[in-house]
């Protein structure tokens, strides 16, 4: 695989090292260069002195410079030749003096020729190495510039543009034939993910839509039986067919509030089953909570009546939240005829109003019945489960509402919650996170 | 008022005719399917048509919407049914005047047609 990184590794080796050996090879001819220069100025000292000699004034002097100097002399040529002053110089005859101090001139001026023709051809190799060892830097930087720029940068922007596509469902399959390296592994592997996901949400979808159709047959197939029976009990009591006796009546009741307990029941669990498939619009809109509580309330009346139950509204205030209307309505029937359902004759329902700890709208449902069991108040919310402790006579219900009541409060993202101690009532309350005292200008409230 | 009564379940067709009739003081004509009620209801005056939404041959909106481009002068419709999902419930009021849910009491099926018919003649 040619991959990003071998190909950024092999540039960066080979161009590293063509830099580098052409960089060292204008820095020695540079150094040679300096040298030259170092020998010519050597040359030029020996020169003062052979002319303090020439003129015989502080000929010792001289002598003790020229041999200081000799060591570092190059080529040997010169060495030699300074050697021949100091020993003409010292044997002391100017004959030989004179003769050493001109082959002396006649070795450096042959030096010079040569060093100043050197210095230019030098002078150029250190610009030539230079300016192309800089070239080969800069097309190096401008190569990786842009070849990260097509093989990297744009491929990455593309598959992140797919990727915010598919967040928004408009995922498509058409992408160009992956490269082969990193990016295109990554593009392979996004596609593999997304086909993976989408299969699913077909499945998943299809799982829903047979959810539906069962939830649609299963109403339809339970109550058409219902139906008949509900009829056929309604009309005998109703007396369409001949007077009846107490007692037949009397069975009959019995039969009619049976058959609407599971009529109830039925419906509780197609609801709960439709909750749980997603299948209720759930919709929103700006509420005054004291006017959706004061119609519950007005709806519970006859129930209320009928049990000898009092219902008592306390600190009501408008306070308007976005909610569900059927569903908080909903929410509130189960919670106060729960209440209603507990209560002890001429016993008082509480319904209130006040806000929690953490700035939520609060709104509870207290009755004087007999109160909860601690190991009792966590199960009661969920399905068909009902406190029926020894204290606690069985009521009859569906074991849904709670449930049902839960499900409806948690899409509003709120709490549902109880607090009660046996023997002293029961407090249930549940939660509105969003609210404002004041209706939000774009929403109209639609009273019912 | 006369009455036609669209039930493919039998025994809810005889309840609702008894309720109907003996309850309610209305006369009625009873399909037992889909066709058989459009039929009925291009061929038979009546005042009040009252469908069942799942019916065997032709379902209840089907006859609704059927019968209403008809006929110059339709009659008021009511559905039966047994569906309660949101859908359903605004396709019941877009074509007709109502929806009453089964499982009914027959009380209260004369009090609510007695009602809806009241709403839609005022």
């Amino acid at each position: 695989m040619k991959t990003i990184q071998s190909r950024l590794t092999i540039a960066y080796l080979l161009f590293g090292a063509a830099i580098a050996s052409l960089g060292y090879t204008a820095f020695k001819n540079y150094k040679n260069q300096s040298d030259v220069h170092t020998q010519l100025g050597l040359g030029y000292k020996v020169e003062e002195n052979i002319a303090k000699i020439k003129k015989g004034r502080s000929v010792k002097r001289a002598r003790r410079e020229l041999k200081a100097l000799r060591p570092s002399m190059q080529p040997e040529a010169r060495a030699l030749a300074v050697s021949d002053i100091i020993t003409a110089i010292n044997r002391g005859s100017q004959g030989r003096i004179n003769k050493s101090i001109r082959y002396f001139e006649n070795v450096e001026a042959e030096f010079k020729r040569v060093s100043y023709k050197n210095l230019d051809v030098l002078k150029k190799n250190v610009e030539y190495y230079t300016v192309i060892s800089i070239t080969l830097f800069i097309t190096l930087y401008l190569w990786a510039f842009i070849y990260l720029r097509k093989s990297v940068f744009y491929p990455i922007k593309r598959i992140s543009k797919k990727m915010k596509d598919f967040l928004v469902d408009k995922y498509t399959y058409h992408f160009s034939v992956p490269p082969d390296n990193e990016i295109g592994e990554l593009q392979n592997s996004f596609n593999s993910m997304a086909q993976k996901v989408l299969t699913q949400m077909d499945e998943l979808q299809a799982l829903d839509n047979a959810k539906s159709e069962f939830l649609s047959i299963a109403s339809h197939e339970l109550r058409t039986p219902m139906t008949s029976i509900k009829g056929s009990l309604g009309l005998l009591q109703s007396g369409v067919t001949e007077n009846l006796n107490d007692a037949s009546l009397n069975l009959l009741n019995i039969a009619e509030a049976e058959t609407d307990r599971l009529i109830r029941l039925i419906n509780d669990i197609l609801d709960l089953s439709k909750i749980e498939a997603r299948m209720l619009n759930f919709d929103p809109s700006w509420m005054n909570i004291k006017h959706v509580i004061i119609m519950t309330l007005e709806s519970l009346d006859g129930l209320a009546k009928a049990a000898n139950v009092h219902l008592v509204k306390v600190d009501l205030n408008d306070i308007y939240a976005p909610v569900d209307q059927d569903r908080i309505q909903q929410v509130l029937t189960n919670l106060i005829s729960n209440a209603v359902k507990y209560s002890p004759d001429d016993g008082n329902v509480f319904v209130g109003m006040s806000f929690t700890n953490n700035g939520q709208l609060k709104i509870s449902i207290k009755d004087e019945g007999v109160g909860i069991a601690p190991e009792d108040q966590k199960l009661i919310f969920e399905k068909f489960r009902q406190a029926t402790g020894k204290d606690n006579p069985l009521v009859k219900g569906t074991g849904l509402g709670l449930a049902i009541a839960k499900a409806f409060v948690e899409e509003h993202n709120g709490v549902i919650g109880v607090e009660s101690k046996p023997g002293n009532g029961s407090e249930f309350y549940f939660t509105l996170p969003n609210w404002s005292k004041k209706m939000p200008k774009e929403d109209k409230e639609e009273v019912a | 008022m006369k009455i036609l009564l669209a039930e493919d379940d039998p025994n809810i067709a005889q309840i609702a005719k008894m309720t109907l009739e003996k309850l309610g003081g209305h006369e009625v004509i009873h399909a037992i399917n889909g066709e058989e009620a459009l039929e009925m209801a291009l061929n038979t005056e009546v005042d009040l048509l009252l469908l069942d939404e799942m019916m065997p041959k032709m379902n209840g909106l089907s006859v609704c919407q059927e019968y209403q481009t008809s006929v110059s002068d339709p009659k008021p419709v009511i559905f039966l049914s047994a569906k309660s999902q949101v859908e359903d419930l605004e396709a019941f009021l877009t074509h007709g005047i109502g929806h009453i849910a089964k499982p009914f009491d027959p009380g209260s099926l004369v009090e609510r047609i007695n009602q809806l018919m009241e709403k839609h003649q005022a």
